[in-house]
């Protein structure tokens, strides 16, 4: 039993029980503690239970709380008496079947295998903003002179305390020369030759942002848009120019009160000007727009030209030659001289055709050979290629995994060396072997007593048929003098009597066996009765009862009070 | 994290074409050097050789892909990972780019990090306490001044460096204390966001 208790008193102990040192086995256990035990295993067994860890000192709470935890141990399966009274009045041999089954039920940390979560990129960013923020309040404050860059170096991670040595982010538009597409020569040239590397195409300081973002794009944009704005700032200007008239017109106006005559002679002339003026712009406008048309109709006209005087230079050159053919086949000899160069010319052909095919046929059969094996080495390679990729991508799967495990068996092994510290697992192996040896030892012997009592039940049989064979062999041996004798037929009653009085005995010593048996039996049932300690129990009993009367009293004269 | 197509075809670029591992060397030295804000290690025209566009291809590439890298706080391992997996390096190469990059990675977040426009950052205070007994337009005042002369480091644009900022104020009690209520408020905001989780 002392096994049993150790195991169950570490156990206890590991689930945050307090339980003196002292204590080693469930003996020397108080209803307070084995009450707190209870509540302990019960809370860590199913989540979200609560009970007070102490027996509360009203009687009538405790019993209250009792009935309450042993209708939770019979919810989670226990089969066993349970009531309150196997917790405020615990015997040792309940208590220990109790707890035995409750530290069976406990949550084992080791079940839980700690998948490792892979987090998402916001939430470890949050991870690590949080962690910024609490090093930055640990950290005590340094001044900004002392710092470098404003950068805080805290070990691994730096943080940054200054900012104003941040610049804002500007970007120039860098060129990159690209060695894949198609590109002109001159570009080619221009990058080989003239080019400059990118740390000297901008600022040192807008490099990194010129690098990353492309921006600068936009500023060309803005640049375009100012062009296309100037365009149009000679009509802009001619309204403004027309504001202004107005606006002196308005001052002459105050300025010139007193002279109403001069003055309507201004406004004319000024109408007059204006009136002009709107004229010369829209025939301006006008104008332009012809230029426009006009232009483009130039443009049309010069393309017609140039490709007329380009066609006109062939038709030059084509007449030049036929001009030429003509003088050289108007002489006949030149003909006859001709034809034959053209027949030679033929048969020359032919012979060579002839000769060109004679080698060609051989080579052009060696060239689809070859070509054949080609394309049968090119669908090898791309089969290997296949593989090849194949095999990348496994082996890519099989390091993030083979990652993942290291990671896991990093964790397995941390929390193995807490798990070693606090059981001692080959000791209860040593133990529980020792045990089993001594069941052992134990059957063999249970055997060995079996066997004899066989061989003794087998002895008396013998003896037993003997008996009555011996028996029955007087009886007729005597029976049959009897007739004569008269001694034998004495003899021979008393031969009867002796007979039914050894049975009698015989029968008397089996009923005093079975007397003996249950007499052994009841004597184990008065032991186990004694363990329980019923009386101290009962004592124990009517004295929690006398309290509870007594609360009951005083609750009843209090309500007497208030009324 | 997310690379280009280009420049990932660059990188491949390096790998594979007959860039020798001396040159190779040559221009990561220079580019981190570069990243970092110091001057280049080795003269750029003595790395040229016959291909003068291939050699400024690779070494933008390389300075933007480093700080990619940098942008995304890739670790050693996940450098290494990227280069040999997409890009096709030899672990030989790879060891090399991460080792550089294990010994600039601070130095180079701290370069990242002075992008950007930031607020002043207050360094020190100046007060004083006045209070107006009597003045030409106001024969009573309501109780003392706070005049507060908050001292700020920024970033100047013309000098491209370090510059002092004095941001001066004026204020009654009520909103000095509202003031300083503000800034308790933004402190305990700091702390619980630290000590939650």
């Amino acid at each position: 039993m002392e096994e049993v208790d150790n195991i169950i008193i570490d156990s206890l102990r590991n689930i945050h029980c307090d339980i003196d040192d002292d204590i080693n086995s469930l003996r020397e256990f108080t209803a307070d503690l084995v009450f707190t035990a209870i509540v302990c295993c019960l809370e860590s067994i199913t989540p979200g239970v609560k009970f007070p860890h102490k027996l509360p000192p009203s009687m009538s709470l405790r019993l209250k709380l009792a009935t309450n935890i042993a209708e939770h141990i019979k919810e989670l399966g226990y089969r066993g008496d349970m009531g309150y009274q196997t917790i405020l009045y615990c015997n040792e041999v309940e208590t220990r079947r109790v707890l035995m089954f409750l530290v069976e039920r406990l949550p084992r940390d080791t079940s839980k295998t700690t998948v490792s979560e892979e987090l998402g990129y916001v939430p470890r960013l949050i991870k690590e903003i949080e962690n910024r923020i609490k090093l930055s309040f640990e950290k005590p404050w340094v001044p900004n002179c002392l710092l470098k860059d404003g950068m805080r170096d805290c070990g691994n991670t730096q943080l940054r305390q200054d900012f104003s040595h941040g610049f804002p982010l500007q970007t120039e538009n860098i060129r990159i020369p690209s060695t894949q597409g198609n590109y002109s020569e001159a570009l080619k040239k221009y990058w080989v030759h003239n080019l400059p590397d990118v740390t000297k195409q901008c600022n040192p300081r807008n490099l990194i942002p010129s690098l990353l973002y492309k921006d600068s794009e936009f500023s060309i944009n803005c640049l375009n848009l100012s062009q296309s704005l100037k365009v149009d700032e000679d009509i802009a200007n001619i309204d403004v120019t027309t504001n202004t008239i107005n606006e002196t017109n308005v001052t002459t106006d105050v300025s010139l009160n007193g002279h109403p005559v001069e003055e309507n002679a201004y406004e004319n002339k000024i109408q007059c000007l204006l009136q002009y003026v709107n004229n010369n712009k829209s025939k301006f406008k006008e104008l332009q727009e012809k230029q426009k048309i006009l232009e483009a109709k130039l443009a049309q006209v010069s393309d017609e030209k140039t490709k007329k005087e380009t066609s006109l230079k062939e038709a030059i050159a084509r007449v030049k030659t036929k001009s030429k053919a003509l003088t050289v086949l108007s002489n006949e000899e030149n003909m006859i001289k001709l034809r034959n160069l053209v027949e030679n010319g033929s048969k020359r052909l032919i012979e060579l055709a002839n000769q060109w095919n004679q080698v060609q046929t051989p080579l052009l059969t060696q060239h689809h050979e070859l070509q054949q094996n080609l394309s049968a080495q090119e669908t090898k390679v791309i089969n290997e290629q296949q593989k090849l990729q194949n095999l990348k991508e496994k082996n890519h799967q099989l390091s993030t995994e083979l990652k993942e495990k290291d990671k896991l068996e990093q964790q397995l092994l941390q929390e193995y060396e807490k798990l070693s510290k606090n059981t001692n697992r080959s000791a209860y192996t040593r133990r529980i072997l020792e045990i089993i040896g001594n069941i052992k030892k134990q059957n063999e012997e249970i055997q060995k007593v079996l066997k004899d009592t066989k061989t003794i039940q087998k002895d008396i049989n013998n003896l037993n048929g003997q008996l009555d064979r011996s028996f029955t062999l007087s009886d007729e041996l005597i029976f049959r003098d009897a007739k004569r004798d008269e001694m034998a037929r004495k003899a021979y009653k008393l031969l009867a009597t002796l007979h039914t009085d050894c049975g009698e005995v015989v029968q008397a010593v089996t009923d005093l066996g079975l007397v003996e048996r249950e007499c052994r039996n009841l004597q184990e049932q008065v032991d186990a009765e004694l363990a329980r300690e019923i009386s101290t129990k009962l004592e124990r009993v009517n004295a929690d009862l006398a309290e509870v009367k007594k609360e009951t009293t005083a609750l009843i004269k209090q309500m007497k009070e208030q009324l | 994290m997310d690379i280009k197509e280009e420049l990932i075809d660059n990188l491949k670029l390096t790998s594979n074409s007959n860039i020798p591992d001396e040159t190779f060397k040559k221009l990561l030295e220079n580019s981190f050097a570069t990243l970092v804000g110091n001057q280049e290690v080795h003269n750029i025209n003595t790395l040229y050789n016959s291909k003068p566009d291939l050699i400024k291809c690779v070494y933008a590439t390389l300075l933007t892909v480093t700080a990619e890298f940098g942008r995304h706080n890739l670790d050693k391992e996940g450098v290494k990972t990227f280069l040999i997996n997409k890009c096709n390096y030899n672990s030989n190469r790879a060891n090399l780019y991460a080792e550089f990059y294990e010994k600039n990675k601070q130095e180079l977040q701290v370069a990242l990090g002075n992008v950007g426009t930031h607020l002043p950052n207050i360094t020190d205070v100046k007060w004083k306490i006045d209070y107006i007994i009597k003045s030409s337009n106001v024969d009573q005042a309501d109780g003392p001044l706070f005049r507060i002369c908050l001292i700020a480091d920024k970033y100047d644009e013309v000098t491209g460096g370090k510059k002092t900022e004095h941001i001066k104020f004026s204020c009654n009690s009520q909103e000095l204390q509202d003031l300083v209520y503000k800034l308790k408020d933004a402190v305990r905001h700091c702390q619980r966001l630290a000590v939650d989780h």
